[in-house]
């Protein structure tokens, strides 16, 4: 439940076409979610895609710090058997782990 | 075209070039093990990577790494030559898999030198685990052969050479897409174009020897165990390059991926007593395999869920999956004993594995087939009976076919080719770069060419979906070149495919920007999956037999008076020619084909 509330609280910011900048942003973010694993690329291409125009300035941020983890350490994340330490990448962890199930 | 072809040749005049000694295509731990012997012996080497070079796919293997150490059981490498040939259905050349087995043991050291933290055991040497295939004394008892880095040896691995090459200061191009390899007219192979993602700008990188590591092309199929970024780049180059690729009907299967998803549930949730069931509630492995039921042999079971789904007795609203039942084992059981199942489960579908089934189906995992090589790394094509060198083109890892594999690849074995082969091919181009210390000048036309085929994308105007022709690629080879193949559905797959072929011409971006268009990536990818999917189904069609992973319902058993051969495909007039298996071994007695049996 908390994970879902959460969720539902986030704020929308412009759509993917808004700009070319915000554009440009989509399909970096996209090309770093291209992991070496299919478990990875499944939950991080699959978030992106669903979310991205729903993620504020700071939530990108968080994203993209997740997204310099090698990819083990993303994995032993997304799975849910470990918790990273910065608690805003913590946040986008379970909403990574909740959009997979529950798409919007 | 006119319009086409003039984009291409403006595009030539200011085309920026970089040279290098070596270029490698690929940073995966084929790639970067080939990188590391050449930037330690001083030659100038440039990795070309689409991604990030530690998040090639090596970076999936778990498993581990096959060699003799016989730190647990006894264990010479011998018997694991012996168990390697076999496996591969006596497809596998048995020259590259002695050199394979008997340089195992060393690699494995060096990688330990090299960083590669390898479990231990309490005495302090090397720890290692028991595997499926692999046994003792030719076929005896089981063996105890493969080396981890607990379950994160590809990662480890990866980590640690990407880290080696940096010291020894190999020049890395990453997020950079290679296009086409550049040849002259005497088949000297003189580099590739490449296309940086995030500026769009195009660099032609000229080399005196080009190294081919891209990885396998799980991406072939809908249902895959492979990263996104599996999409055959390099086969699609050979072949494009007029040369062949061989044995590419040989993909391996596992039986129990997620449906529609492909991530792996290993056979340890059978080995604790789950079994599969269709949608009659039916236990359908009682009818295939009487006495081994759900833990027959990985061909089998596969093979048993294709016809179920395939004669309607499939579950789920598309009747496209069977059911992996847990639940009569009890919570604690499945909960306690499964917890990687659990966690990966829970993750992707939602459900509780102890209290729900889990929908599965056939998952496509590894590419035996690939760019034909010998031993050192050279990739070889047909010269008159016999075979020769393409000069300055090298192949290793999952890419290549040297063939150590042959129809089917042994557990633990992956990690090995690679290094093994990274490191051969690595010491070959040494000597030929003492022998050929210049540049052959650059070849306009050749580089033209893929100029060309790259302005394609440039077209404007209404036209299909390259993502959409993707799914259907992927649905098409799944249905008629998955693990069910006969005359008639092999024929039909063909046709499909041609079809497919025809559409993706007159396919169109909607996107032309400049920066950052993975679009125009993921459309280059789509031409080279469609190349080898043609490759794959015509391979598969001709093929009358079974073997290995090639399992023909009207061609039930292996055929060796006419199939004991590896398939070549050629792009132009899709024709296959064969060539010989190479049944002696560099310093031992050949291994002739028996039954296979385990």
């Amino acid at each position: 439940m908390n994970q879902r509330d959460e969720r539902l609280s986030f704020k929308t910011v412009s759509g993917i076409d808004a700009s070319d900048q915000n554009r440009r942003n989509f399909a970096r973010l996209s090309w770093q979610c291209r992991r070496g694993m299919l478990e990875l690329d499944i939950l991080l291409q699959g978030f992106l895609q669903r979310e991205f125009a729903n993620l504020d300035t700071e939530q990108i941020q968080a994203l993209e710090r997740l997204l310099e983890m090698p990819d083990q350490l993303l994995l032993e994340y997304l799975m849910g058997r470990t918790i990273p330490i910065d608690k805003e990448v913590v946040d986008i962890v379970q909403h990574i782990r909740s959009a997979v199930n529950h798409p919007s | 075209m006119g319009d086409i072809d003039s984009i291409a040749s403006s595009n030539l005049v200011t085309l920026a070039r970089r040279k290098f000694d070596t270029l490698v295509i690929g940073a995966g731990g084929g790639g970067l093990r080939a990188a590391l012997q050449l930037s330690q012996a001083d030659a100038n080497v440039a990795v070309v990577s689409k991604v990030f070079p530690t998040r090639s796919h090596t970076v999936a293997a778990q498993g581990g790494m096959n060699a003799a150490l016989a730190n647990v059981l006894p264990d010479n490498w011998h018997w694991h030559m012996y168990d390697t040939v076999k496996g591969s259905d006596y497809l596998g050349d048995q020259d590259a898999i002695e050199y394979m087995c008997r340089a195992a043991s060393h690699l494995v050291v060096e990688l330990e030198h090299a960083g590669v933290p390898f479990t231990r055991l309490e005495d302090g040497r090397i720890y290692q685990r028991a595997f499926g295939g692999q046994s003792q004394n030719f076929g005896g008892e089981q063996a105890v052969r493969t080396c981890a880095a607990a379950d994160r040896t590809g990662h480890a691995i990866l980590h640690t050479l990407y880290q080696q090459n940096i010291r020894a200061k190999t020049h890395f191009f990453d997020e950079h897409f290679a296009v086409d390899l550049i040849l002259d007219d005497d088949g000297y192979v003189l580099g590739a174009l490449t296309l940086e993602i995030e500026t769009g700008e195009l660099l032609l990188i000229e080399a005196k020897t080009t190294l081919l590591a891209t990885g396998g092309a799980g991406q072939l199929f809908r249902t895959n165990t492979n990263a996104h970024i599996n999409t055959g780049d390099g086969l699609a180059m050979v072949l494009r390059a007029g040369l062949p690729i061989q044995d590419m009907e040989f993909f391996q299967f596992h039986p129990t991926g997620i449906a529609g998803k492909g991530m792996l549930i290993t056979e340890g949730a059978r080995g604790e007593g789950g079994y599969l069931i269709n949608k009659d509630g039916e236990r359908f492995m009682a009818r295939y395999a009487p006495k081994a039921k759900d833990l027959a042999s990985r061909d089998v079971v596969s093979r048993a869920i294709a016809v179920e789904v395939r004669d309607g007795r499939g579950c789920g609203a598309n009747g496209d999956h069977v059911f992996l039942k847990l639940d009569h084992l009890g919570a604690e059981t499945v909960h306690k004993r499964l917890p990687g199942i659990c966690d990966m489960v829970t993750t992707f579908l939602g459900i509780d594995p102890a209290v729900e089934h889990i929908p599965v189906y056939p998952t496509a995992h590894y590419t035996m087939g690939g760019i034909p090589t010998d031993r050192d790394g050279r990739v070889v094509a047909p010269v008159n009976s016999g075979e020769e060198p393409v000069p300055g083109l090298y192949a290793v890892g999952e890419c290549a076919c040297v063939s150590v594999h042959g129809a089917n690849r042994l557990g633990g074995n992956s990690l090995l080719d690679i290094v093994v082969f990274g490191r051969a091919a690595g010491n070959d181009i040494n000597e030929f770069l003492t022998a050929n210390r210049y540049h052959r000048p650059l070849n306009d036309a050749s580089v033209e060419q893929a100029l060309t085929r790259l302005a394609r994308w440039d077209r404007t105007g209404d036209g299909e979906s390259v993502s959409q022709l993707r799914d259907e690629l992927q649905s098409t080879m799944e249905t008629y070149c998955g693990v069910f193949r006969s005359d008639e559905v092999l024929k039909e797959g063909v046709d499909e495919v041609l079809a497919l072929e025809k559409r993706l011409e007159g396919a169109v971006l909607q996107d032309h920007s400049k920066t950052f268009n993975t679009a125009r990536i993921e459309a280059l990818e789509l031409e080279n999956l469609m190349e080898l999917a043609i490759a794959t189904v015509c391979s598969a069609l001709e093929r009358r037999e079974s073997r290995g992973a090639h399992s023909r319902i009207d061609f039930t058993e292996r055929d060796d008076v006419h199939w004991l051969k590896h398939s070549l495909f050629f792009k132009e007039d899709r024709r296959l020619d064969y060539k010989p298996v190479r049944m002696k071994p560099l310093s031992v007695e050949s291994f002739p084909p028996k039954e296979r049996v385990y």
